[in-house]
């Protein structure tokens, strides 16, 4: 089973950076805001998640992309029973 | 037909039956809700949905109930860029806005690919959008030279074409895209699942201009295009294709054309 762990102090504003989405090439990753779109506010204090983890392959493309390390791909063999 | 062109468009195609684009088609309080409630929770609910989706043994089962489910709101359909320009000559109000499914899928707000249009004088979408600050400073109003300008910079960028209801069967947008880029076609990747309908029509090509080089086969996203050794020429599977002409756009000899799928008798039913 595969998970992607971020850090949340060491990723800002993913959608600045862009790095680990423009890089994945299964589009496994995802950004929405903290702060919801409300009248008169805009949407803020966006935050990236895996949504599409079940199409990760576990390359480790993002992780070397990612310029403050704030993303883990977390590989765990699954046991057969 | 597609079902929703018995339902919602008498017989005809729905999309371009004129009182579709009339916000009276937004019947029930729920209906009228919807691209308010969609519009603030966009990319919450998608995010938060697709990863609950992943979470499961087997995430193509509860995209395809999650599918079906959107019919009743916002589901869509791939048409040609003939078609897009009859919406147009309809349309009395139109503005652009960056594609959301790229903010979210890529950062990218630079895309302004995404057209919500409406039949009546009533700014009904750009009112909505002007509420928020991060989507009313992107937005553009243009005018329907504009629109069918673009839209053939995007279909010669081999971008899918496809319109879609926002409280069914009220149509409110336009969209330019690709399965990578589109919050909705990721449904491909999960078993083929989708909430759009394929086109009314399907592609052929004429084997005598057909030169076999290949050319359309870069612009299918379907892999609907083989190439035989054999005849050295292309061809289109049918049952695969769905329907939205941008092979024809990337033909340099013009072999391709769209034929009504209605008239296929296997291809009556594949929608």
């Amino acid at each position: 089973m595969i998970n992607i762990l971020f850090d949340d102090s060491k990723c800002h504003d993913p959608r600045d950076c862009r790095k680990c989405m423009d890089a994945c090439p299964e589009g496994v990753f995802m950004t929405y805001p903290r702060d919801k779109r409300e009248p008169g506010k805009a949407a803020g204090n966006w935050a990236i998640m895996p949504s599409f983890i079940k199409l990760c392959t576990g390359c480790r493309i993002c992780e070397d992309v990612c310029p403050t390390k704030a993303l883990t791909v977390s590989i765990v063999e699954e046991s057969v029973a | 037909m597609c079902e929703f062109c018995t339902q919602h468009g008498e017989g005809k195609i729905w999309y371009l039956r004129l009182e579709n684009y009339l916000e009276e088609r937004l019947a029930t309080d729920e209906q009228r809700q919807f691209p308010q409630n969609l519009y603030e929770n966009l990319e919450n609910w998608a995010a938060h949905s697709w990863a609950a989706v992943n979470a499961v043994d087997d995430p193509g089962e509860l995209v395809k109930i999650g599918f079906e489910e959107m019919k009743k709101e916002h589901y869509g359909q791939i048409l040609p860029l003939e078609d897009v320009e009859k919406i147009f000559d309809m349309s009395l109000n139109m503005i652009r806005i960056p594609c959301p499914c790229r903010l979210a899928l890529h950062g990218v707000k630079e895309h302004r690919s995404c057209y919500h249009v409406v039949a009546t004088p009533s700014n009904f979408w750009k009112n909505m959008f002007d509420q928020w600050p991060d989507i009313s400073a992107e937005l553009d109003v243009v005018t329907v030279e504009e629109a069918k300008k673009d839209f053939q910079k995007f279909d010669e960028a081999g971008l899918i074409h496809s319109v879609w209801s926002f409280g069914s069967p009220f149509l409110g947008a336009l969209c330019n895209c690709t399965p990578m880029d589109c919050l909705s076609m990721r449904g491909l990747f999960y078993g083929g699942q989708r909430p759009f309908f394929k086109a009314e029509y399907v592609a052929a090509i004429d084997a005598e201009k057909c030169i076999g080089c290949r050319e359309c086969m870069t612009f299918c996203h379907f892999g609907a295009i083989t190439y035989s050794s054999s005849s050295e020429k292309c061809m289109v599977r049918q049952m695969t294709c769905f329907g939205c002409g941008l092979c024809r756009t990337a033909c340099p000899n013009d072999a391709i054309t769209l034929l009504d799928r209605n008239a296929i008798p296997v291809l009556v039913n594949e929608w």
